[in-house]
C-alpha cells in the first residue's frame, strides 16, 4: 500500500517534470542560440555551439545601442514607481482609515481602472496635447496613473492590518497627518511596498504598447522596443535577435530570481483582492 | 473625533488628479472622439460631429475591420477555457504536500506570466517556423512528419499557434491563483467526506469546486479580460497575418491609428470598453447568483 504510494507520487513528480519542458525548453534554446553562429541558430535545437560566439552580444550591444535603451528603461521604470508609491500609499492610507461615503465612492472609481482598457488614440490626442509625445516623461506619467488602481488596492488592504492604537498614540502626542503617515505608518508598509516595487518594475519593463504609441524616435525607446530594430534590421538572424532576448528580459529573470515569492503572492493576493 | 483632521483627504489629491487626467480622462473623452472625423488630415481643433458613421464603417463586414471583433472574441473564448482547465490541473497536482519540487515547478510554470509578451511571440515565431523550427522539429522526431506545416502562414493554424502560445503565457498565473485557493479550503471537509465514504470523484464535485467558486470567478474575469486586451502575442507572432486574417481589436486599434485614422481607432476602443465591460458584468453576476442559490 505504502509503496504503491510512493510509485504513484514519483510518477506524478515525473508528469509534471516532463510538463515544465513546455516552458523551460524554449528559453533554454534561446539562451544557447544567443551564443551560436548564425547558421547554426537557425536550427532550432538542443546542440551545444561548436564554440561559443560571445561576439553576438558586442554586436547587440553596439548596434541596438542597448546601453541607451537599458538608461531610458530605468528611467521610465524608476520614476513611475517612486510616483507611484508615494501618490497610492498616502491614498490608500487615508481611504482606509476613514470609511466615508466620499471615501468609499473613491475606492469604487479608481477600481475602475483595474478592468477599463485603455483607449490609445485618445491617449495619444492627451499626451500631444500636453507637449508630452516623445517625452520619457509621457510615458511615466501613464504608467503611473495606470498602475495606481492596483498599488492603492494592496495599500489599502494591508493597512487594515496595522492597528488603529498607533494612529491614537501618535495623535495624543500631538503629532500631525503627516508625521503619523510617513514617521509611523509608511515603515510598517514595507511588506507591501516592496511585492509593489517588484511588480510594478515588471509591469513597466515588460510594457510595449504605451512606448509603441507614444515614442517615435529610436532613441527614446525602452529595451523591449529594441528588438523591433534587430527583426528588420537582420532579417532574423536568430543568434542576434537571441542575444537580444536575453539582454532584454535578463533583469526580469534576476528579479523573478530573487522575488519570486514576492512576485507570485503579489500578483496572487492583488487579483484576488481586486 | 473628526477623522478628516488625522486622515485628510488632501492626502488622496495627487492620486486622483493623475489618475483623472491620464486614465479617466482619455477614457471619456474617448467616447467623444468616436463620434468625429479626427484623422491625421483633420485637426483635433476642427472636428465635426459625424454620428454613427465610425460604428458604421467598424460593424459593415465589407470594410474588413468587424473580423478583428469576432476573431478577439474567439481567442478570448478558447484562451479562457484552456488557461482555466490547464490551470486547475497543474494547481491540483502541484498543491499535494507529498510533492517536494513542487515549489521550485510552481516557479517554472509561473515564469512566462513576467515575460514581456512581445518577446514570447518573437520566441515562438521561431518555434513555429515552417523550416527547423522547433514545434515541426518534433513531429517529425516523434514520427509525425506528415502533421509539419507552415503553421503561421495558414488561418486555421495561426489562430492555434496564437491560441496556444498565449495559453502559455498565462496558465501559471491562474494555477497561482487556483494554489491559493485550494490552500484555504478546511481539511475537515475532506476528513468529514471520507467518513461518510466519499470518492475522489464526489470530493471533487461536492467540496473543491463549490469551495473554489471565488477563485473560479477571479480567474474566469481576468483571463477574459487577458484574453479580449489580446495586442502583443498577435502584433509579434503573426502580425495579424496571414493577409490581416488574424487581425484582434487591439491590433487593428493601432492599425487604425497608424494609418492616421483616429477616429475610427477611438471608435473601436470604445467597442472594446463596451464589450469588457458587460462581460465582467455578465460574469460577476452569474456567478453572484450561482454562490447565492448554493447558500440558501
Amino acid at each position: 500500500m505504502n509503496r504503491a504510494r510512493t510509485v504513484r507520487n514519483l510518477a506524478g513528480s515525473l508528469l509534471f517534470w516532463l510538463l515544465s519542458l513546455v516552458i523551460i525548453v524554449p528559453v533554454v534554446i534561446i539562451l544557447l542560440n544567443s551564443i551560436k553562429t548564425q547558421s547554426e541558430a537557425d536550427i532550432m535545437n538542443f546542440a551545444l555551439p561548436k564554440s561559443a560566439v560571445w561576439q553576438n552580444y558586442a554586436v547587440v550591444i553596439q548596434r541596438g545601442k542597448i546601453p541607451r535603451a537599458y538608461l531610458n528603461s530605468l528611467i521610465m521604470s524608476v520614476s513611475s514607481l517612486v510616483l507611484v508609491i508615494l501618490s497610492s500609499s498616502m491614498a490608500g492610507f487615508v481611504v482606509s482609515r476613514n470609511p466615508s461615503r466620499l471615501n468609499r465612492g473613491l475606492y469604487t472609481f479608481f477600481f475602475l481602472g483595474l478592468i477599463a482598457p485603455l483607449n490609445m488614440a485618445p491617449v495619444f490626442n492627451l499626451i500631444r496635447s500636453l507637449g508630452l509625445i516623445n517625452r520619457l516623461f509621457g510615458v511615466i506619467m501613464m504608467f503611473t496613473a495606470l498602475l495606481i488602481p492596483f498599488s492603492l488596492f494592496l495599500f489599502y488592504s494591508f493597512m487594515t492590518k496595522i492597528p488603529r492604537e498607533l494612529d491614537e498614540a501618535v495623535m495624543i502626542d500631538g503629532g500631525g497627518p503627516l508625521r503619523l503617515f510617513w514617521q509611523i505608518i509608511f515603515p510598517l508598509l514595507k511588506p507591501v511596498t516592496v511585492t509593489l516595487i517588484i511588480l510594478n518594475f515588471v509591469n513597466t519593463w515588460n510594457d510595449f504598447m504605451l512606448p509603441l504609441y507614444l515614442l517615435y524616435d529610436s532613441e527614446k525607446w525602452p529595451i523591449t522596443l529594441t528588438i523591433y530594430d534587430f527583426l528588420g534590421r537582420f532579417k532574423r538572424d536568430w543568434s542576434l535577435v537571441s542575444a537580444n532576448i536575453v539582454l532584454t528580459i535578463l533583469p526580469i529573470l534576476v528579479v523573478y530570481g530573487f522575488g519570486q515569492r514576492y512576485i507570485i503572492d503579489g500578483m496572487v493576493s492583488g487579483s484576488l483582492k481586486g | 473625533m473628526k477623522l478628516s483632521r488625522y486622515y485628510p483627504y488632501w492626502f488622496v489629491v495627487p492620486a486622483l488628479l493623475i489618475y483623472v487626467l491620464f486614465f479617466i480622462f482619455p477614457s471619456v473623452n474617448g467616447f467623444y472622439l468616436a463620434f468625429t472625423d479626427w484623422s491625421m488630415a483633420r485637426d483635433i481643433g476642427s472636428l465635426k460631429f459625424v454620428g454613427l458613421e465610425n460604428f458604421r464603417i467598424i460593424l459593415d463586414a465589407s470594410m474588413g475591420i468587424r473580423s478583428s471583433i469576432t476573431n478577439t472574441l474567439y481567442i478570448a473564448a478558447w484562451t479562457t477555457v484552456l488557461k482555466n482547465v490547464i490551470g486547475l490541473a497543474l494547481a491540483v497536482g502541484l498543491v499535494r504536500k507529498s510533492f517536494r519540487s513542487k515549489n521550485m515547478l510552481r516557479g517554472v510554470f509561473f515564469l512566462p506570466a513576467i515575460l514581456p509578451p512581445l518577446i514570447i511571440g518573437i520566441i515562438f515565431t521561431s518555434v513555429f517556423k515552417p523550416n527547423n523550427g522547433l514545434f515541426n522539429n518534433i513531429l517529425v522526431w516523434f514520427g509525425m512528419g506528415a502533421f509539419t506545416k507552415a503553421w503561421l502562414a495558414e488561418t486555421a493554424a495561426a489562430f492555434g499557434a496564437i491560441i496556444a502560445v498565449e495559453t502559455w503565457r498565462q496558465a501559471g498565473f491562474h494555477m497561482a491563483i487556483y494554489i491559493a485557493g485550494l490552500q484555504v479550503i478546511p481539511e475537515e471537509l475532506y476528513e468529514s467526506a471520507d467518513i461518510d465514504g466519499a470518492g475522489s470523484w464526489q470530493k471533487l464535485v461536492f467540496i473543491t469546486i463549490p469551495q473554489l467558486l471565488p477563485s473560479l470567478t477571479v480567474n474566469l474575469i481576468l483571463s477574459l479580460i487577458s484574453g479580449l486586451k489580446i495586442f502583443e502575442i498577435v502584433y509579434s507572432l503573426t502580425n495579424s497575418g496571414p493577409g490581416g486574417t488574424t487581425a484582434v481589436m487591439l491590433t487593428e486599434v493601432f492599425d487604425q491609428f497608424s494609418k492616421g485614422r483616429y477616429a475610427l481607432s477611438s471608435a473601436l476602443g470604445v467597442i472594446m470598453f463596451m464589450i469588457v465591460a458587460v462581460i465582467v458584468m455578465v460574469v460577476y453576476g452569474f456567478v453572484q447568483k450561482k454562490a447565492g442559490a448554493h447558500n440558501e
